[in-house]
């Protein structure tokens, strides 16, 4: 065989193991796509959901919990998951940290301090928005500020990863302090109400805010996925992927762009969700390696799988309520995380 | 080729390099020695374009620019196969779908380094040796002109710092490379280079072919050692190291 031929033969080998390992995740998440639909305090036999879906619902209250409840619930929570999965991997590598996470960058505090100045102080708004969009958007308006704060503290020194990091700390331990004085000066009514959004819903789901991220996800993939072999020359260490042309403080700052977005957005529609951002990009990596080509797309399976599994668990262990998706998503997390731990120890010793 | 004149380094505030004049022709392997803190890896990396310098450094015939291979001395192992390693060598050039010239430059760069073996293990489960192999793989797929290496035997035990040295050898002249290395290990330094150059302080001292380069007043100036020149076997000369100097002799 010939020097193409054998190269080649190899390349494929790899190449479809990695796919391989992609399309099992997307039919996990399907799985449980569907699994989540069938689940909730109303008991819809999965015919009944199947039917609604179609079109056919047996009685109009069947099809209002399917297409206005549960498959807005259901898509937000495999959108969320997406996008923090995602936003971890990148994260993950720019920083050269695989303990940081979407909120490491102190985007997340800054929304739910947004958030809570949006429910607990009744500034005047140009526009007549509900109280709900409102705190949407001051939610979403704090984090692009402490986005921009980020990236304009990050690039005076070239983007470095100890300067990124200790610049997301400062804005993360700024707005937790903001948000204290706000939680201080509300009323017990309000301080429920921060409190509720802080721990992380999907109860919330619409079609817009749906349509919302699904635009901001479409738009950033592509455009990370575009910078997937810079990403990947990265975990190479910085002297060597410098050398080779990856130009990583401009690529730090850039991937970290889209990604601050991201999580702004997620963040402003569902609240602080956590450990989805942390474990998805270790999940995928077990499954797929470090090549961001797949690593990314991976990644965003993985969270929305976690948050997927977060939102069944949170129906099944509390028949008949809806528990707030953030305080189950670390509890599905920890034995993901303690599996993947425990495994490659036990191949280490092994 | 590589050639510089008048290079300076100054980093934070402290003159690292001053006015470094040196050239490597084609085919040509320059070894970089002296004491810890000398500045040499710093002159690899201002010649990669890693740290800004100031005077000239022309890269290629007539300073026309040329590729250029840089691989540091850390051998990080991510979770990336051989071959994806290999490939991100012509990251330049990549696309997001690998084109079959790329493929073929990498597996030839892991032939030519004898580990197409390798190709489809994942660099965390190589040993130091075979990582060295690898991003020694990934700095040819470039096609480099000329390459810097820090430290390319470092990792390695006796038998594989022989085939590596042989190896290299054989690439740069084979390639007519111009190879510009940093290395500890005097005696692979008179062995493997054409030329060595001796930096202390960020100064040259002197350069020339290691026969004349390595002698004892030289050593006792460059480390502050007292040591013995034998001669090898093979005509190379050999290093013994016997004992530290005084600190007066050594700064005399």
């Amino acid at each position: 065989m010939n020097l193409a031929a054998t190269a080649g033969s190899v390349w494929q080998s790899l190449l479809s193991r990695r796919l391989l390992a992609l399309a099992a995740l997307m039919v996990a998440v399907a799985v449980l796509f569907v699994i989540d639909l069938g689940t909730g305090p109303a008991r819809l036999a999965p015919a009944e959901v199947l039917l609604a879906l179609a079109g056919s619902a047996p009685d109009p209250t069947t099809a209002a919990i399917v297409w206005s409840i549960r498959l807005p619930m259901a898509v937000l929570g495999l959108l969320v998951g997406a996008a923090l999965g995602l936003s971890g991997a990148v994260v993950q590598i720019v920083l050269a940290n695989p303990l940081a996470s979407p909120y490491t960058l102190g985007i997340a505090g800054a929304a739910g301090f947004g958030a809570a100045v949006a429910i607990v102080f009744d500034m005047p708004l140009p526009l007549p928005l509900s109280g709900e969009l409102r705190t949407v958007l001051f939610a979403f308006l704090t984090a692009v500020l402490a986005v921009a704060l980020l990236l304009a503290l990050s690039g005076l020194r070239g983007g470095r990863p100890e300067t990124i990091v200790l610049a997301g700390l400062a804005i993360l331990f700024l707005f937790q302090a903001l948000l204290a004085l706000v939680q201080y000066l509300a009323t017990p009514e309000a301080l429920a109400q921060i409190v509720f959004w802080l721990f992380g819903s999907l109860a919330r789901a619409d079609w817009g805010k749906i349509v919302f991220l699904a635009a901001s996800l479409s738009v950033a993939l592509p455009a990370l996925m575009r910078l997937s072999w810079r990403l990947s020359a990265l975990a190479l260490g910085e002297e060597r992927a410098a050398a080779l042309g990856a130009r990583p403080g401009a690529l730090r700052l850039e991937a970290l762009a889209w990604v601050s977005l991201l999580t702004a957005v997620a963040v402003a529609f569902a609240g602080t969700i956590g450990f989805v951002g942390l474990v998805a990009p270790h999940l995928a990596r077990a499954l797929v390696g470090e090549d961001h080509r797949f690593l990314l797309p991976s990644a965003a399976l993985a969270g929305s799988l976690l948050l997927l599994a977060a939102s069944i668990a949170a129906r099944a262990l509390v028949p008949g309520s809806l528990l707030p998706i953030g305080i189950l998503t670390a509890l599905v997390g920890v034995p993901f995380l303690l599996g993947l731990v425990l495994r490659r120890s036990l191949r280490r010793t092994g | 080729m590589i050639r510089v004149q008048e290079l300076s380094v100054t980093l934070a505030g402290r003159r690292v390099l001053e006015r470094i004049e040196l050239e490597v022709t084609a085919g040509e392997i320059v070894a970089l020695i002296g004491p810890n803190g000398a500045g040499k890896s710093t002159l690899l990396r201002a010649v990669a374009g890693l740290v800004a310098s100031e005077g000239r450094i022309q890269l290629g015939i007539d300073g026309r620019g040329c590729r250029l291979a840089y691989m540091p001395q850390d051998l990080a192992a991510p979770r990336l196969s051989v071959l994806e390693v290999v490939l991100l060598g012509r990251l330049d050039r990549l696309g997001f779908k690998v084109t079959g010239g790329d493929l073929e430059a990498a597996w030839e760069a892991l032939t030519a380094v004898g580990q197409e073996a390798l190709a489809r293990r994942t660099m965390a489960e190589l040993s130091g040796g075979q990582r060295q192999m690898v991003y020694l793989a990934q700095a040819l797929a470039r096609r480099p002109e000329a390459v810097l290496l820090d430290e390319p035997l470092s990792a390695l035990d006796l038998r594989h710092a022989l085939e590596v040295a042989d190896l290299l050898r054989r690439l740069v002249h084979e390639r007519r490379l111009a190879c510009l290395l940093v290395l500890h290990d005097l005696n692979a330094a008179a062995r493997m280079a054409d030329r060595l150059v001796l930096l202390r302080d960020g100064r040259i001292l002197a350069q020339g072919p290691p026969a004349s380069m390595l002698r004892p007043q030289n050593l006792a100036t460059l480390y502050g050692v007292e040591a013995a020149v034998l001669d090898g076997p093979d005509g190379a000369p050999v290093i013994l190291p016997l004992r530290p100097l005084e600190v007066g002799l050594a700064a005399a």
